[in-house]
């Protein structure tokens, strides 16, 4: 783990232990699920990673006025010859947030974590913090450093912006939200947002987003949905998107995001609608179509329907999908099924996806993946499973992968 | 826009917010009390309104619109904006961190393959039918892997 994740790691842990009163009850939680998995890759590789995932939660039993969280993984492949991928970790989470009012009109957080407010769905190392003015409205300010992939040096990066939002009771929300990032002290990312909740009509309800991108001077995303309930079990959806790629691809730490290469001038244009109709407690269906249509590339349709059941034991779903679009590879059918069962302390599962292309690719027109687990249960506390993946691509002729997983969770409280 | 204006812009915004704010009606509660943790467990996605069949909401907000119908996952982070205590009330923070992770570690749908009702994204091998999606919509891939949890998509795309 880096140094600099370790020095925050400590850092949560002491301003925990500085705002948790003693008197105060608290209920903590340790979970580590450990997985071993084997596979092998398409240039017939063996692989065999070993992945440690470890949680820490602990909050205030009684008033909720704080909560802790960590979160983080290592990984040791025990078969890969190179060093430099042999040994992976990050420090996911840790963070302190601490509400000082019981109705939670405040609330503030300190460490790494996940701010998600308008324009901004980033992971920082910093501060952030929700302030509820009135019922009506309120603003939420965050700043620190960004956590991206490591491209660069941290030196010199930052990230901050909030949000601000009116409410009209039962009828409305309206935020407004930006977002500042720096890279190596220069300007990097200045993005603006519109979030709007909208509840015109009892069963109606509108919500959507448009953002702004004042680097490239450019709106790089609306996405708009209506919903209808003209019945209880009824709900129809109608959804709008468009997304220029120049404006929204502007940073990237990943290559093929380029618009060099999907395309410079290029806007994909989703609309769509979706119907879902809940038979029982138990049975729902949904019927969705998807159109995408792009400025310079040929246009595709995507449609179908999917089916669940949820039992009080027993859980089983079927989709099926067609893929309709101008390029040979956007002409396919999709379909997977799977069941899930509870029998005493085991689960059986079985889940199969299909992709049947109209034109063979690498002589596979049918592309398939199967998977089957087991687990049991020793206790509240541990549990085991057993996963085996087994499919057949364009890639692979025949791939098979194992896996196999414990867990153990204490809960606790003084 | 230059940033300069935008920092103003957001100056003026916080302005307004707190003139509003001191002129707002005392009568409104803040929140529909929100409880720690939801007293029944919930075994698949919610659809609130079966219980809650009264007006009042969370967040000036109808229970309806935190339905967890189909299409509820595509916008769920801004439901979350709205009243992080109620997810709170069912999920765990590990739940989130599930699939909003820095690095990528395993796959979602590797860890949670014994539930198969979650419909978690890139079951099976994900490989070639990631081309074909990708082409098709970047943006869905861009919002998890564009600036992080993309180290494995590096040793293909550099």
């Amino acid at each position: 783990m880096a140094s600099a994740c370790r020095t925050l790691l400590v850092v949560v842990i002491v301003a925990a232990n500085m705002v948790m009163p003693r008197t105060s009850p608290a209920e903590t939680g340790v979970t580590s699920k450990t997985y071993l998995k084997f596979y092998r890759d398409a240039r017939d590789n063996s692989y065999a990673p070993l992945y440690e995932y470890a949680e820490l939660e602990s909050r205030d039993r009684d008033q909720g006025k704080w909560d802790l969280y960590v979160a983080s993984w290592w990984m040791h492949d025990f078969r890969t010859m190179g060093d430099a991928s042999r040994n992976r970790d990050d420090l996911t989470h840790a963070y302190l947030r601490y509400s000082p009012y019981q109705d939670g009109h405040l609330q503030l957080t300190a460490g790494r974590h996940f701010v998600y407010e308008g324009v901004a769905a980033e992971q920082i190392d910093g501060v952030s913090g929700r302030f509820e003015a009135t019922p009506l409205n309120g603003v939420s300010l965050f700043g620190g450093v960004p956590v991206i992939t490591d491209f660069d040096q941290r030196t010199g990066d930052s990230a901050y912006g909030g949000r601000i939002y009116q409410r009209i009771p039962s009828l409305a929300e309206v935020g407004f939200s930006v977002l500042s990032e720096h890279n190596d002290g220069n300007r990097f990312r200045e993005e603006a947002g519109i979030d709007l909740w909208l509840q015109p009509l009892k069963n109606v309800e509108v919500k959507g987003r448009s953002f702004y991108n004042a680097v490239t001077d450019g709106w790089s995303e609306h996405a708009y949905t209506l919903r209808f309930a003209p019945l209880k079990p009824l709900m129809v959806t109608g959804s709008f998107d468009r997304t220029s790629y120049h404006d929204a691809f502007s940073v990237r730490t990943l290559s093929v995001f380029s618009p060099d290469f999907l395309g410079k001038d290029e806007t994909l244009t989703k609309a769509g609608g979706m119907v879902e109709y809940r038979f029982s407690d138990a049975v729902t269906g949904v019927v969705d179509y998807s159109d995408y249509s792009y400025k310079t590339m040929g246009d595709a349709g995507y449609y179908g329907a999917k089916m669940t059941i949820v039992l009080s034991t027993v859980s089983a779903g079927a989709s099926v999908h067609r893929m309709d679009g101008a390029a040979e590879k956007l002409r396919y059918y999709e379909t997977r099924v799977y069941t899930a069962a509870d029998i005493s302390k085991w689960r059986f599962s079985v889940d199969a996806i299909n992709h049947h292309y109209d034109l063979a690719f690498s002589g596979v027109t049918n592309a398939y993946g199967v998977n089957g687990a087991a687990r049991y249960s020793f206790s509240d506390s541990l549990a085991t499973s057993l996963s085996i993946d087994y499919g057949k691509t364009p890639d692979f002729v025949y791939n098979t992968a194992v896996m196999v997983n414990l867990v153990y969770n204490f809960k606790g409280g003084k | 826009m230059p940033g300069t204006a935008m920092r103003r812009g957001l100056f003026i915004l916080l302005l307004v917010l707190m003139l509003t704010g001191v002129s707002a009606g005392p009568g409104l509660a803040f929140e529909r009390k929100v409880p720690q943790s939801h007293p029944i467990e919930l075994t698949s996605a919610p659809i609130c309104t079966e219980c809650h069949t009264d007006d009042t909401g969370v967040a000036l907000r109808p229970v309806a619109s935190f339905n967890h119908s189909a299409d509820f996952i595509s916008g769920h982070r801004f439901a979350a904006s709205a009243t992080a205590r109620l997810c709170a009330a069912c999920h765990a923070g590990s739940f989130c961190t599930d699939c909003h992770a820095h690095k990528d570690g395993l796959k979602p749908s590797d860890r949670y393959s014994s539930s198969p009702e979650r419909w978690l994204p890139h079951r099976g091998d994900y490989l070639f039918q990631h081309r074909i999606d990708g082409r098709l919509d970047p943006t869905s891939c861009y919002r998890c892997h564009g600036t992080r949890n993309n180290s494995a998509c590096k040793r293909c795309h550099r």
